[in-house]
């Protein structure tokens, strides 16, 4: 009897233990009166124009912008003289090209890394050999295997470890891969449940239902994941989820389940509404770009500190698609760029 | 009691594994994926900041694109004068 009944609760045990999901989620309600509220009257346009920007990186007075569908796939651009300083990367599939650079991270002052989601593979370069040279030269390369297929995102984990979101993986938020191309953990759950049951097939739509952006901070280790369709933000710390922000109206995603010829994917409907729609990450904060709307573009910037601390919300005078920030001793240089790729700046004073 | 306790850790037992076998069926194998990650095919998905397209015919994942359909009602903004 004792061995049925010790049998019988290491059954019971393994199944809870297997669960990635909490009981019972904890909020924290963001309320607007805890931003320091900014209203821009007038934004100053800086004069650059990029072409069809996919994702920025800002260091000292050097924009680097990947761009959607230029031959060439990354530009680089002196915002002192406005000048375009360089334009690198052959779009394509061959060696030392790529299609598709969604993450740009800078991993020391001259390195930059590089995650291609289409491709699958992640570069380092020497960046300013690169800018001088007109050349593209990775020295590092990672190409994913089938394991980590539909990686959106990665951030450095550490010198030899990328932190990464996926499209396919949904037993996860989280996930981190070697430079073998293994995956040598999995970390938090998808908070969301996809209803209508026609959600289930090829494609795994549960982890596209669950989108969020992914700012990582690598001497923190804190991975802040703003959601796109739903106006909340996990903190995860360490490997444990820490906190998680929600607004005053907090609820899921809206999308519906579409068949295609693949499987299945989302399609918005009237109620599908765009929260934290880009984001972008320094040491001391991260500046998201907020809709609130049916549209992928925004006319809010939320910072918050690593700590998930509200600090300024920005009310902008027109939409915009994306952001980076530089922040100095006593300001922040915030740069932002709209839908046609026009680059505004606002100063914030710290 | 003893016939009560082994009913109740059954209860449990099966409870958890139906529990268990549900988030299992909503877990979707990637082997069934098929990605050409070569192919430059757009097919359906159009150029929209943040959001997002699954090609239905390549299998890959276009940023920073949206699926036509969508872009139709989210024109978008004006620029400036």
């Amino acid at each position: 009897m004792k061995n049925k009944t010790l049998y019988l609760l290491s059954i019971f045990l393994s199944f809870n233990l297997s669960c990635d999901r909490p009981v019972k989620e904890h909020y924290t309600i963001l309320k607007n009166n805890e931003f320091n509220v900014i209203n821009t009257t007038k934004l100053e346009q800086h004069g650059i124009k990029l072409s069809d920007p996919l994702e920025l990186l800002l260091y000292d007075s050097i924009l680097i912008a990947s761009n959607l569908s230029d031959s060439l796939l990354i530009s680089a651009y002196n915002l002192n003289t406005n000048e375009k300083i360089a334009s690198l990367i052959e779009r394509g599939g061959d060696k030392n090209q790529l299609l598709s650079l969604t993450s740009l991270t800078l991993v020391d002052d001259n390195t930059l890394f590089g995650f291609d989601a289409i491709l699958q593979k992640a570069i380092k370069f020497d960046l300013n050999s690169a800018i001088s040279k007109s050349r593209f030269l990775p020295f590092e390369e990672i190409l994913l295997s089938p394991a980590t297929k539909g990686t959106r995102e990665f951030g450095l984990f550490n010198d030899s470890t990328l932190i990464g979101t996926s499209y396919f993986i949904d037993d996860s938020r989280l996930f981190t891969v070697n430079n073998k191309s293994e995956i040598t953990s999995k970390i938090g759950y998808l908070p969301f449940q996809i209803k209508n049951k026609n959600g289930v097939g090829k494609l795994s739509v549960k982890a596209l239902f669950n989108a969020s952006n992914l700012e990582y901070n690598k001497d923190k280790k804190i991975a802040f994941l703003p959601y796109k369709n739903s106006e909340r933000i996990d903190i995860y710390r360490d490997t444990s989820l820490y906190k998680i922000l929600v607004g005053e109206k907090y609820r899921e995603p809206d999308f519906d389940v579409q068949k295609t010829r693949a499987g299945y994917t989302l399609e918005s409907n009237k109620n599908t509404i765009y929260y934290y729609v880009n984001s972008y990450s320094t040491k001391n904060y991260i500046y998201c770009i907020y809709s609130g709307t049916k549209k992928s573009i925004g006319k809010e910037l939320h910072i918050f500190d690593w700590q998930g601390s509200p600090k300024w919300k920005i009310l902008l005078n027109r939409n915009f698609a994306s952001v980076v920030a530089w922040e100095k001793e006593k300001q922040v240089e915030i740069f932002l760029a709209d839908v046609n790729g026009l680059l505004y700046k606002f100063i914030l004073n710290r | 009691m003893k016939k009560q306790f082994q009913l109740a850790f059954a209860i449990l037992g099966i409870s958890a594994g139906a529990y268990a076998m549900t988030g299992l069926s909503n877990s979707l194998s990637i082997d069934d994926l098929t990605v050409n990650a070569l192919a430059e095919s757009v097919d359906m998905c159009v150029k929209e900041p943040n959001k997002d397209c699954h090609s239905s015919a390549t299998g890959n994942i276009y940023v920073g694109r949206a699926l036509k359909s969508v872009d139709v009602d989210e024109p978008g903004d004006t620029p400036q004068p």
